[in-house]
This record gives C-alpha cells, structure tokens and sequence, in this order.
C-alpha cells in the first residue's frame, strides 16, 4: 500500500474532527482480535544461513485452478528451472551483499554504527519514550528506498523494527526520532538495514549497510 | 448541501484562539507504536492495537455511515487493511493515529463510492473537540495549518479531508475546477507544513 504526504494530511484533518471515541462492542473486537492473529501469524519467521530472522508475507491464498493445468508440461519444467535459478542467485547475492555481522554488547552511549569498512556513519541513543538516531553519513536512498532501524535488547531473533527513515540527499549530520520499542527497553545490538522500493521484506539480516559495534 | 465556513468558527471547523494555545501548551504524551509488533506477527499488540483505535476507527465509520451493521462490516474491513498494512507505517511521517485514521478514511471513501454515494458532510460534521487535539497531535497540527488558509482555501481542503473529489468539491461551492485544483495546492501544502513543524517540535 503506497500512501502520500497529501493523504496522510487530509487524515490529520479528519482525525480533528472525531467526536465521542466508543470503544469496540466485545464480541466484535474478539471477532477482529481473531482475524489479526491470523494474518499477523501468517508472517513466517525462517532463519537464514547468516543467523538472520527473516519475516516475510506468506503468500496469499489464491483459488485452486483446474487440474489439467497442472499436468506435466515442458512449460512448468522450464518454469521451475528458472525459478531455481533465480532462488539460487538471490541467496549468493544476499551472502556476499550482507556483510558479516558481530553482536557486541556496548553498555555506553552514544552506542555507534559502523558500515562494512568500519567507518562509523551513525550513532544511537535511547531517552525515555524514543531513540535519537544522529547519522554522520549515509548515501541518498534511491526513489522508494528506506533506511530501516532495528534495534534488540539480546539476540538477533529478537530484533524489532524501530522506524524508517530517508535521505533525500545524502545524510550527513542529520538527527531521527524513532518511538521507543517497549520489548527492547536495553540496547544491545542495532542495525540499519535498507529496504528496497521492490521488496516488502521486513528481513533485519538483508540489506545491511550499518551495525552497531567497535 | 451547502456550508457556510465563514462565520460559526465550529462550523468552521476551527477552534478558538485561546483554545489552540491551550492545546499546545498541553504536554504530548508520547505513544509507543504497536504496528511494528503486529507486522512481526505479535498477537498482544493486535490486542492492543483494538483497544487503542477501535473507537478512533468506529468512531470514524459512524461519521461516514448510517446503519450499525454497515459500521461494524466496515469496521472488520478497515482493521483487516490495518493488520496487513502494519509493515508499512512509517513513523517519520506520522503519527500512527494518523496512519490508522488515513486507512480508515480511504476504505470508508471506497466503501461509499462502490455503491455510487458521494460523501455526505454537514456542519456538526466539522465541530472540534477539545479532547481529540489534546488526545492527537498530528489534529493539533493539522488544525493550526488549516488556520494559516484562506477561507477558500479551508473549505477546499475541509470537504476534500472528508472524501469529497475536486470536481464534486468545485460543484459544491460553485467554483472553477482550477480554483478549487490551485486552493486545494496550497492549503494541504500549508497542512503538511504545519504537520512537519509539530513532529520536529516535539
């Protein structure tokens, strides 16, 4: 679902205009409750050869198509074939792009970010309700990229997604104020990942251009 | 339906003077987002989730709907669309009341326009209430953006928020699509510019 700064304005608006806020009848929030836990477990959680947690759509239901389709084919074996391949690049592009990633648990702050050459391009620290992310240096994202901030209070499968954020322009001593995660009350580890316009992965491993460590 | 913008200030959807500086002299409370855990699949913020915005989200469909079985259906509807959508909230870009609130008014607008109604908008449509700006920040912003607009400006903008197209907005106050097209522009600009202010404010 792509949204723009217009719509997201005009709901501001509305939102103005909400009068008296009753809650949801019981039998209907546990019907909607019902609902949300099934799409929301419908997220598979795999773990990759890099240790990653990885969180991807499971991929809609679609209606059953007429058996004869599925008879062999020479068309389905090529399709298959490609598929493999395609499955088989994107795995060695995703171990040689991701830079091997050490969790080092630093208890001072600032806590600091460091890209695959060890050059330091953010630091993050954490006040009450946000985490304040200053990055020193960090290219333009492309049309549709976003900067992704992941933050874990112990190992990597506990990782949440703290927030977004963009460079227009190449970001050089620009300043984030991400929400504070409540299942991430200590800064243990943390990474920046970014996430491409194509993709909707929500993966903490792929992507990454930034970790935290020394 | 015709409104008149120009002189109830309720109407106008804007509220006083001294109320705004009341708003903002209020303290924010700071609301941690809970779509980042339902995106990773954790079934307590779901809980959450219905209890924070079920009547945000009700409340909303009752403005657009009439009968309650049409306001529960579309209620199931807008927080299907919320829990599949929680990957994409950004809070950067707004507050998640907002981006709950934004879901709701579009399923809400396509719900009317599949069976070919245009959104209806009277003026007790348009009250502000002192408990919803203290309760929402991106309203308190947006409203004191919506005070920087002309009168055109603010009924373009008013009507547009609330699902109206521009050629059904420039029919309504019997303007030029252009001017309706140019004050839109330039309110909603104002809108945003207010937005970004009150997030780097905080």
């Amino acid at each position: 679902m792509k949204y723009e700064d217009d719509e997201l304005a005009e709901a501001a608006l509305l939102l103005s205009h909400v009068d008296r806020e009753v809650p949801l009848a019981k039998a209907l929030e546990d019907k909607l409750f019902a609902e949300g836990v099934q799409i929301a477990s419908e997220a598979r959680h795999t773990t990759s050869r890099l240790g990653a947690m990885e969180v991807n759509d499971a991929p809609r239901a679609t209606r059953s198509l007429p058996r004869n389709l599925w008879a062999p084919h020479p068309a389905w074996y090529a399709a298959a074939a490609g598929v493999a391949l395609v499955v088989h690049q994107a795995q060695i592009h995703r171990l040689t792009a991701a830079s091997p990633v050490v969790e080092v648990a630093v208890p001072t702050f600032p806590a600091v970010l460091r890209d695959a050459r060890g050059i330091e391009v953010a630091r993050v620290a954490s006040q009450d309700a946000e985490h304040i992310l200053q990055v020193q240096n960090l290219p333009a994202s492309q049309a549709g990229d976003r900067y992704q901030l992941w933050i874990s209070p112990g190992p990597r499968a506990q990782a949440v997604p703290v927030g977004f954020f963009t460079c227009k322009e190449a970001c050089a001593n620009a300043s984030f104020r991400l929400p504070r995660h409540p299942a991430a009350p200590e800064l243990r580890s943390a990474w920046i990942t970014l996430s491409r316009a194509e993709e909707r992965s929500l993966a903490p491993g792929a992507h990454i251009v930034a970790t935290l460590g020394n | 339906m015709m409104l008149s913008f120009g002189q109830n200030p309720v109407a106008r959807g804007i509220m006083p003077n001294s109320f705004m500086k009341r708003a903002s002299d209020g303290a924010t409370a700071s609301v941690v987002p809970l779509l980042p855990r339902v995106a990773s699949g954790d079934s307590l913020a779901v809980r959450e989730c219905l209890r924070r915005y079920g009547g945000l989200v009700g409340s909303l469909a009752r403005r657009f709907l009439k009968t309650p079985a049409d306001v529960e259906e579309a209620c199931q509807d807008i927080f299907v669309a919320v829990w599949k959508n929680a990957g994409m909230f950004d809070p950067v870009r707004g507050s998640e009341a907002t981006f709950v609130a934004m879901i709701a008014r579009r399923r809400l607008i396509d719900r009317l326009r599949s069976r070919g109604v245009q959104p209806e908008l009277s003026a007790s449509d348009l009250t502000v209430s002192a408990d919803t700006l203290e309760r929402y920040v991106d309203a308190r912003a947006a409203v004191a953006g919506l005070e920087q607009c002309s009168e055109g400006q603010r009924q373009v903008i008013l009507l547009a928020s609330h699902g109206l197209t521009h050629p059904e907005i420039a029919d309504e106050l019997s303007l030029p699509l252009g001017t309706v097209k140019s004050h839109y522009a330039r309110g909603i600009d104002l809108v945003k510019r207010a937005l970004q202010s009150g997030k780097s404010g905080q």
